[in-house]
C-alpha cells in the first residue's frame, strides 16, 4: 500500500490576506482596515503553528457501479452519487486523503472571542478554513508530481457530504485509514475531530481531469465560500 | 429622539465600540459607544430608552443589511462589541430589575455537533434585539435543554447545526422538548437545515439567518 505522510509549515501554505477577505465575504468591496489589521495579525500569529498535516493512502482494488452510481474501494460501498461518481469514474487508482488544521486555531479563536474580541476570533476561525484546504492542495500537489512521471492525471477532490454523497459514509472512509491517521478522530455523528480537518478521494489515472472549480456543481449557490 | 441616542445608535450599528477604537475612520479620535451609553444614562435617559431607542435598532439595521449581503460577518462583529460596550453599563438596572429584557432564549449547537460560529453569530444578534441569551454551548445534550428549560420557563429555544448527520439530532431534542414543555417556541438553523425539514421535525421556526430569528421573536412578544 502507498501512502505518504506530510507536516507543513504555515508559511508554506502562502495564505493571504486578499484571499481571507474573500473568505469573510469581501468580494467586490475591500474591507475597512481595521480588518485587514486583524488579519494580518491574526496571520503573523499564525507563522508558529504546528500540527498542520495531511495524509494519503493509494487503493488498487477499485470497481465503480455504473447502476448504483457508487465505488467499492477494498470491497467496502461508497455511495459517491452522480456528480462525484461522473467525475471519478474510469479512475485507476484511488487516493483517500486527511488533512487537518488541528486544534490550536479553534483554540485561540475561543480565547480571542472570550476575551471580548468576536472578530478576531472569526478571524482564526475563517484562517482555520485555508489552512485545511491549503494542506489539502500542498499534498494534492506532491501527488500529482508522483504520478504526472507515470503518465498519469489527478481529478479534483471530492469529500463526503458534498454533491449528494451522504456525509455518513465517512464512518467507511476510515476504517480505510489507519486509526488516529493525522490525529483526527471520529465521533458517532460523522464530526470529524479537530474540526478543522477534511476527508476525500481523489480519482487518478491517465483519462482523469481537474476542472477548475467544483463549486458549480454544488447546489449551495449563495455560499460566501462559492469559487467562479 | 436625543441627540446622544441617535449619536449612539449610529456607533453600534457601525461598529464604533469607544474612543479608542479606529474603526470606522471618520470617527477616529469621537466618543464610542462605550463612552455615549455613560453619558446618557448620567444624562438621565433611562436605560429602557437607551436599550428600545438606540440600541435594538441599530442591531436590527445590521440584522438586516447582512440578511440582505449588504455587509459581511466581520461588521456584524464590530457592531455587536459595540452593543456589547454600551449593554455593561445597562447591566446594573438588569440586575436590579428596573430594567427588563424581552424574555429568554435558550439557544446551543446539537449533540454531536462542536460547530460554533454561526450559533454565536445568532446569540449575539438575538442579545441585541433585547433579549436575554442562555448559551449552552456546543455538543449539547437534550437533556442539557431540558434542565435549561426547567430552570427558564418560557424560554425559546434555539438549535444550530452544521451537518447533516448531526442536524439528526435536533430531532431527538425537538421531540423531546415537545413532550415534556409543549407550550414551548423551538428555532431551528444552521448550514443545512431547510424550512422543509424544520417542519418535519415538529420545530417551530427556521431562519437562514440570524435577523430572521430575531424578527420571528419579536413577533411572539
Ligand atoms: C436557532 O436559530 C438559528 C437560526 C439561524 C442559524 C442558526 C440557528 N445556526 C446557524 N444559523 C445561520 O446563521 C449563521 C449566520 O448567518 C449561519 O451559520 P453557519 O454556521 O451556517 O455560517 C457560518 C457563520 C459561516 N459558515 C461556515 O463557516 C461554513 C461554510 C462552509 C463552506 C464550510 C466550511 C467553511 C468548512 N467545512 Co464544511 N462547510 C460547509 C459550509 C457551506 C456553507 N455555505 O454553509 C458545509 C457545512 N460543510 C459540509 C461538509 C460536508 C463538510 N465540511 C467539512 C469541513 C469544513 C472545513 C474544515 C473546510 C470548514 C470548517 C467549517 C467550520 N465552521 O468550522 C467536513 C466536516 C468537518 C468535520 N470536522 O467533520 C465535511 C464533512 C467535508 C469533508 N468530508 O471533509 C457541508 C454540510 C452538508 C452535509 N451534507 O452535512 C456544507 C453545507 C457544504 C456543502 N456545500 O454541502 C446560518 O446557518
Amino acid at each position: 500500500m502507498m501512502y505518504e505522510t506530510f507536516s507543513f509549515d504555515f508559511r508554506q501554505l502562502g495564505i493571504t490576506v486578499t484571499q481571507l477577505q474573500k473568505d469573510m465575504g469581501y468580494r467586490k468591496e475591500a474591507p475597512d482596515a481595521s480588518v485587514d489589521l486583524i488579519i494580518s495579525e491574526v496571520l503573523e500569529e499564525c507563522e508558529t503553528l504546528g500540527s498542520i498535516r495531511a495524509e494519503y493512502r493509494i487503493f488498487e482494488n477499485i470497481e465503480f457501479d455504473p447502476l448504483s452510481r457508487g465505488l467499492k474501494i477494498e470491497n467496502i460501498f461508497f455511495g459517491i452519487n452522480e456528480i462525484v461518481f461522473n467525475h471519478l469514474a474510469g479512475s485507476e487508482l484511488i487516493a483517500v486523503f486527511l488533512s487537518t488544521a488541528g486544534e490550536e486555531t479553534a483554540i485561540r479563536g475561543r480565547e480571542a472571542a472570550n476575551a471580548g474580541d468576536p472578530l478576531k476570533g472569526f478571524a482564526y476561525d475563517v484562517i482555520g478554513n485555508e489552512i485545511v484546504e491549503g494542506a489539502a492542495e500542498l499534498m494534492n500537489k506532491e501527488l500529482d508530481k508522483r504520478f504526472v512521471r507515470e503518465g498519469m492525471n489527478l481529478t479534483n477532490r471530492f469529500t463526503p457530504g458534498y454533491c449528494g454523497w451522504n456525509v455518513s459514509d465517512q464512518h467507511k472512509l476510515f476504517t480505510l485509514m489507519p486509526d488516529n491517521f493525522c490525529d483526527i478522530s471520529l465521533t458517532e455523528s460523522a464530526l470529524m475531530k479537530p474540526v478543522k480537518s477534511i476527508s476525500g478521494f481523489i480519482g487518478i489515472g491517465r483519462e482523469a481531469k481537474r476542472v477548475h472549480s467544483v463549486c458549480r456543481f454544488c447546489n449551495m449557490k449563495d455560499c460566501f465560500y462559492r469559487r467562479p | 429622539m436625543d441627540d446622544l441616542l441617535i449619536k449612539l445608535s449610529r456607533c453600534v450599528e457601525l461598529g464604533k465600540t469607544d474612543k479608542s477604537s479606529p474603526y470606522p475612520p471618520d470617527m477616529k479620535g469621537q466618543d464610542g459607544a462605550d463612552e455615549l451609553a455613560r453619558q446618557a444614562l448620567d444624562k438621565g435617559i433611562t436605560p429602557d430608552s437607551i436599550l428600545e431607542e438606540a440600541l435594538i435598532p441599530a442591531m436590527a439595521i445590521v440584522g438586516n443589511k447582512f440578511s440582505n449581503k449588504e455587509i459581511y460577518v466581520p461588521q456584524m462583529l464590530m457592531a455587536a462589541k459595540a452593543m456589547n460596550s454600551a449593554m455593561k453599563h445597562l447591566k446594573p438596572y438588569f440586575q436590579s430589575g428596573e430594567t427588563r429584557r424581552k424574555g429568554k432564549f435558550i439557544i446551543g449547537t446539537v449533540s454531536g455537533d462542536l460547530h460554533d460560529i454561526g450559533k454565536n453569530l445568532v446569540a449575539m444578534m438575538i442579545e441585541g434585539g433585547g433579549w436575554e441569551v442562555i448559551d449552552l454551548g456546543v455538543d449539547v445534550s437534550t437533556e442539557k435543554f431540558l434542565k435549561a428549560l426547567e430552570d427558564n420557563p418560557g424560554a425559546f429555544i434555539g438549535l444550530s447545526a452544521l451537518l447533516t448527520t448531526t442536524m439528526e439530532n435536533m430531532k431527538k431534542t425537538v421531540s423531546a422538548v415537545r413532550e415534556k414543555y409543549p407550550a414551548s417556541k423551538i428555532l431551528v438553523g444552521g448550514a443545512p437545515v431547510t424550512m422543509d425539514y424544520c417542519q418535519k421535525i415538529g420545530a417551530d421556526f427556521y431562519s437562514p439567518d440570524p435577523q430572521g430569528a430575531v424578527n420571528y421573536l419579536g413577533r411572539m412578544v
